[in-house]
């Protein structure tokens, strides 16, 4: 008698721990989690100098007024004065960061073009390239930075003036 | 900055003409990485964050100006106040602005790490590891301390100004000019130091620095009056031997506005500063002569402070240090060969050959396809970027009835 009562126990016990695994919350990359043990690691390692470099480009250059301005709404601020995760992000705020470059150069380096127009002799930087990316290349762009769970909405990225 | 490109909805796809062109300033900010921590995971970056607010931008003088309004964050709403001595200044001469000095929105530029350490928001920024190997944006929040750990213990964060700035700036900002033997060890030892571990020549330099200006002027002797004094500390004094006189008495003093009434110093001979002036003691009085030459030998300190803080007795104040040691390499050019954690340069953080690769300065012309295999001396990126390698120091201070503060004692910590 005693054994079928543990054993009854022990059925409740996993039917729980199974009710409650399938119902608890859904995998989020910014909950850090407690198992997680941190040891000290210095700045200057390239693993944290490249991250610290690709944050203050992506994350951190392209902040303004943004609750003051209406024109400017749009711009990602990471230094709020409350956390702030990619859930918190417009889609324009993702693309503000996937198109945010240290280089045009690079752009004109890396990206595929197609000629439609003759380059300006006066003018070094028209050289009558159409430089393109595919939505595929940006979606893995913002996977990079983002993670792979991200969601990309694709439209024409606000930019600060009228320059396209 | 950003590229602007357009969305193609027929084609699918994102494209860019390459077109260059202006477009609205973005808000100016700075921000230091301080610290950082690593799990299988997750990578935690710690920063500290000033966003220079306001600023008027001149069409004429084509330039930005005015005071700015310093926020801790990128939403405008917690100003921070930054003393105006941490702020530049421009001198504008033009047509329109003829020798006029206007304010800067800017931190100064030799100051601007010890502000931005000092009066920056810390914030704390994640990233998780992605398949790759490399680390993706998951949040970013301001470090906010809470109420309990307030309580834990009962330290206040107070400005580092006036006396407490003065007395830290006579000692442990005080720069020796020669690493030859214990007489110029500094504050920075590699355990806790207090008056019984600085040699009596440290002290008196130190002291003597603090002395009334009359006292240190220098005045051309007669001639050959203290030619008894012709040797000193090996450093042979011509007849136009330069002097001045104060009394033992009138150094102690000094010694104990810097460390309190308890304290005794062995009066004796010593080198001021940067070995420019040497004192002799002659019993009762000190005579200084110029020895016209000087600098620090082979080795330079730095230091930055972070904070100070209180708890009513004693005043704390946090900073980080390092200290160089220089020498030549084959091209005679002047090379940091070692790096030091103490201002007695015994606990080696690296050697020259050993300076991470972050640290060091592509060469330039001839040399550029070389392999930079050392740093180049004064041509550091920023003593910033050290300030994961420094060692941070703690240096305790006691308020005297005066109201003024004196050194008790200086250790490396680990932070927290």
């Amino acid at each position: 008698m005693k054994t079928k009562h543990t054993l009854f126990v022990l059925l409740i016990f996993t039917l729980s721990m199974f009710l409650f695994c399938s119902c608890s919350e859904p995998y989020d990359p910014a909950v850090v989690p407690e198992t997680e043990v941190f040891s000290p690691i210095y700045i200057s390692e390239p693993e944290v100098a490249e991250t610290y470099d690709m944050f203050k480009l992506r994350f951190a250059e392209a902040i303004n007024r943004s609750n003051t301005t209406e024109k400017t709404e749009y711009t990602i601020n990471t230094y709020r004065t409350y956390r702030v995760t990619e859930k918190d992000l417009s889609n324009q705020d993702r693309l503000f960061a996937v198109f945010a470059v240290k280089d045009y150069n690079y752009i004109k380096e890396t990206w595929p073009y197609e000629q439609f127009d003759e380059p300006n002799p006066y003018n070094p930087d028209y050289d009558g390239r159409l430089y393109y990316l595919e939505t595929e290349q940006v979606e893995q762009m913002a996977r990079e930075l983002f993670g792979k769970e991200v969601k990309l909405t694709h439209e024409i990225p606000r930019c600060r003036d009228d320059m396209i | 900055m950003i590229c602007y490109p357009n969305y193609n909805n027929e084609k699918e796809r994102y494209e860019w003409k390459g077109i260059l062109g202006g477009g609205e300033f973005g808000n100016n900010y700075y921000s230091i990485p301080t610290s950082a921590e690593k799990s299988e995971n997750y990578l935690i970056i710690y920063d500290k964050y000033l966003n220079v607010g306001d600023i008027v931008f001149d069409d004429q003088l084509g330039s930005f100006y005015g005071e700015s309004t310093f926020y801790g964050d990128s939403e405008f709403i917690n100003v921070i106040e930054i003393p105006d001595k941490y702020t530049d200044e421009y001198k504008i001469v033009n047509d329109k602005y003829t020798s006029e000095t206007l304010p800067s929105p800017y931190l100064n530029y030799e100051t601007k790490e010890e502000a931005i350490l000092k009066y920056g928001t810390p914030y704390k920024h994640v990233f998780k590891l992605a398949e790759d190997g490399t680390y993706f944006w998951v949040s970013s929040e301001p470090i906010v301390e809470s109420d309990n750990s307030k309580e834990d213990h009962s330290l206040t964060e107070i400005p580092f100004e006036g006396n407490l700035e003065a007395v830290y700036e006579a000692i442990c900002n005080f720069k020796p000019f020669r690493r030859t033997n214990s007489d110029t060890v500094t504050v920075y030892q590699p355990k806790r130091a207090t008056f019984d571990d600085l040699a009596s020549e440290y002290v008196l330099a130190l002291a003597y620095d603090i002395l009334p200006e009359q006292k240190r002027e220098i005045i051309v002797a007669d001639g050959g009056i203290y030619s008894e004094n012709s040797f000193v500390n090996g450093e042979y004094i011509t007849e136009d031997i330069q002097y001045t006189v104060f009394t033992a008495n009138e150094m102690n003093e000094a010694v104990k506005t810097l460390f309190g009434e308890d304290v005794r110093v062995e009066h004796k001979s010593f080198l001021s500063g940067y070995g420019i002036q040497g004192l002799t003691y002659d019993g009762e009085k000190y005579l200084k002569y110029s020895l016209g030459y000087g600098g620090s030998y082979g080795f330079s300190d730095y230091s930055i402070v972070s904070h100070a803080e209180t708890d009513g007795e004693f005043a704390y104040v946090i900073d980080k240090f390092i200290s160089f040691e220089y020498d030549y390499n084959e091209d005679e050019d002047m090379i940091v060969s070692a790096i030091y954690s103490d201002g007695a340069q015994t606990d080696l953080i690296c050697d020259g050959n050993n300076v991470p690769q972050i640290y060091r300065v592509t060469p330039v012309g001839d040399h550029e396809n070389e392999k930079v295999t050392y740093l180049y001396s004064g041509r550091f990126p920023g003593l910033v970027v050290f300030g994961d390698m420094m060692q941070t120091y703690k240096h305790t201070f006691k308020l005297a009835e005066d109201g003024t503060y004196f050194w008790v004692s200086s250790e490396p910590i680990n932070e927290e």
